[in-house]
């Protein structure tokens, strides 16, 4: 068993990042939340080995891509039943609404390994290094996949509107 | 598209998304629920190898049934400095780098050390220094630690016999000696805890025990070579004998194994012993 206190502060701390870097994976939202608990749970079982990790961020961002690559292979989510649901904060979303559907129009167009390094690099704010590590591959690949990703995303053109209304 | 450019807009998409509390009470039984399942596979999995190489006969004690844990796990505590494994089968303890590795004298620690396969030393009353700790990692149930009294206890996800702490002061000028012991039934390797610094050192190190169901530690020797082979394809190695001529040894004498004793290595890796064959 991992050190509790030591995982309940990361989780604590990385909960929504981790959970929103989901969504932008791909997940539906309650599918978000029970892919990062999954992850989290694969996570606590080896927490000891993640500490001593270099870097935790860029081991626990591995598993979570793992584990929604393998989600989308099985076509089955984990669905986590829950003894009681989360009160939401009833944000009016009326205002984010066409900034998401853009965003996520866009990365989808991407393959599974270019939205996976776009996330891991420009939402989780992983160095190049860090998401090397998280996907598994070289610093070179992750590089190209990114020079990829960004042209394609750079040509979106519900993209270009949104980055004039800022 | 710019670097900040879409940093912006990933922000933008998902900052208005309502994220529930972070569900740690559920990951926690979530994990709990894995760590029982993968202990399964780990001892179903050995049991399968060793049913290949005897030819159907468990060579786990009859009496060793899996105790059941009534105790709350016990919580990894790794040192804060650079450690590395060191283990037997699937258990291992991390131990700071720079600990030695067998650093005794007449079966007794000089220094800070784990010991695996200790070898050959002759009893000669030798003292213990003050703020020395040892961890010794054995493969099986030690006949020398009274395991009646243990409690069962959950480490890294496998359950575990718990020898209280005790410490025994000396009525000489030698320190107390604090010592623990964990016997763990279902992956057969037994853990002693020493330390002439205080109980409280022998608790702190009990934290260092992990569960490496993914790597296994090379055993201790054991003679002859053929039941030390038999050990190592249990635990899914692959041994390899070479023979050397030495005249003045015994036949069957086992001189080098590499990996050496106590380092983690894959399953299925090789693992070669050098024996003295003078025939």
């Amino acid at each position: 068993m991992a050190d509790d206190s030591d995982f309940t502060a990361y989780v604590a701390a990385r909960w929504g990042a981790l959970v929103r870097s989901a969504m932008l994976l791909g997940c539906s939202d309650p599918e978000a939340e029970d892919l990062v608990q999954t992850v989290l749970e694969r996570c606590l079982l080896k927490w000891s080995k993640i500490q001593a990790a270099d870097d935790r961020d860029a081991y626990v961002h591995r598993v979570l891509v793992n584990t929604f690559i393998s989600s989308r292979r099985r076509r089955w989510f984990g669905e986590k039943p829950v003894a009681t649901f989360a009160d939401s904060a009833g944000h009016d979303e009326t205002a984010a609404v066409d900034t998401t559907d853009a965003v996520m129009r866009a990365l989808s167009r991407l393959g599974t390994e270019q939205r996976a390094a776009v996330v891991l690099r420009y939402y989780a704010h992983l160095t190049d290094q860090q998401a090397a590590v998280a996907l598994g591959v070289a610093v070179g690949t992750v590089k190209s996949r990114l020079s990829r990703a960004t042209k394609i995303l750079a040509e979106d053109p519900g993209l270009t509107e949104l980055r004039g209304q800022r | 598209m710019t670097d900040p450019a879409l940093n912006d807009v990933l922000d933008r998409a998902v900052a208005g998304k309502a994220v529930g509390p972070p569900r740690i009470d559920a990951i926690r039984s979530g994990a709990a629920r894995r760590r029982r399942r993968r202990t399964t596979g780990v001892v179903g999995a050995a049991a399968v190898a060793v049913l290949a190489v005897v030819g159907g006969t468990a060579v786990f004690a009859p009496g060793d049934r899996a105790p059941v844990a009534v105790n709350p796990p016990v919580v990894s505590n790794p040192p804060v400095v650079p450690t590395r494994l060191v283990g037997v089968g699937h258990v291992a303890v991390a131990v700071p780098v720079g600990w030695a590795q067998n650093a005794t004298y007449c079966f007794t620690p000089q220094r800070d050390t784990v010991i695996v396969n200790q070898g050959p030393e002759g009893y000669c009353m030798a003292r213990r220094p003050e703020g020395v700790e040892s961890i010794e990692i054995l493969r099986g149930k030690s006949t020398r630690f009274p395991f009646r009294d243990g409690k069962i206890v959950e480490i890294g996800g496998a359950r575990a016999e718990r020898l209280p702490t005790v410490c025994v002061a000396s009525d000489s000028d030698r320190p107390t000696e604090c010592s623990a012991t964990v016997y763990f039934p279902t992956l057969d390797v037994t853990v002693h805890l020493e330390s002439t610094t205080g109980a409280a050192e022998v608790d702190r190190m009990i934290g260092w025990i992990v569960v490496v169901p993914d790597q296994v530690g090379v055993p201790e020797y054991a003679t002859p070579v053929t039941k030390y082979t038999a050990e190592l394809t249990a635990l899914g190695l692959r041994p390899v004998v070479v023979t050397k001529k030495i005249p003045r040894y015994q036949d069957g004498d086992i001189l080098d194994v590499v990996p050496a004793p106590g380092v983690l290595v894959a399953p299925g890796a090789t693992v070669t012993i050098t024996v003295v064959d003078n025939s």
